[in-house]
């Protein structure tokens, strides 16, 4: 458990051995939720995001969904044509 | 485009977002990302994602879990937080669980309305909160 001030601008500093452990640094936007107590979680960026799935792209054409298409691929594929 | 817009986006636009491989209308989106205050995102529209992202794309449950978990994460994404943060959580936790069974739970969990009852005995054996009805 770590302790942390609050600055009268509102601004907390992140511990070092946690900006560590999450691979934290100057610049990165993190995402703070209020779910009855306030969690940080570090924000990933989407390119890199995108770059990682790269592999799965590779010689399909984009699927464009059309009203509501992803659902019915899914159970066509789940559940079998009549 | 005028800055400080906002909205909802689609499914399409998810897809866009996560796979990349319509360039030009990524870089649309990612625009209207960086000029936006907050942009939302309905429940179902995150559930046609995974379920494209898993038949037509063929994302592994781990890779949908990064990409999925970097867009209710993403700073001008407003979306059921509350719900999807666990629900990607059992769904990454467990593999023969759906992204729709992990949320059904929940649903009932958060709206107090516990147990989920189902003939689905893999989710009944695996998730509390739900029972299986023979």
């Amino acid at each position: 458990m770590y302790q942390t001030k609050i600055t009268s601008q509102g601004t907390i500093s992140i511990p070092a051995p946690l900006r560590k452990k999450y691979g934290l640094v100057s610049g990165d936007i993190v995402t703070l939720e209020d779910n009855g107590k306030i969690t940080i979680q570090k924000s990933t960026d989407l390119a890199s995001v995108r770059a990682q799935n790269a592999k799965y792209v590779v010689g399909k054409k984009p699927f464009i969904a059309k009203g509501g298409d992803g659902f019915t691929m899914h159970v066509l594929e789940k559940y079998g044509q009549k | 485009m005028a800055k400080n817009k906002s909205g909802s986006l689609d499914t399409n636009i998810l897809l866009r977002l996560i796979v990349g491989d319509v360039p030009e209308q990524t870089a649309v989106i990612e625009t209207l990302l960086t000029e936006a205050t907050v942009l939302q995102v309905a429940d179902i529209a995150i559930f046609e994602t995974v379920l494209v992202l898993q038949s037509y794309y063929q994302f592994s449950r781990e890779d949908i879990y990064g990409s999925l978990t970097a867009i209710v994460r993403h700073p001008k994404i407003n979306c059921n937080h509350r719900l999807f943060e666990q629900a990607f959580t059992l769904y990454r936790q467990y593999p023969k669980l759906s992204l729709v069974d992990c949320a059904l739970t929940l649903y009932a969990e958060l709206n107090n309305a516990s147990p989920l009852y189902t003939f689905d005995k893999d989710l009944a054996k695996s998730l509390a909160n739900t029972q299986a009805l023979s």
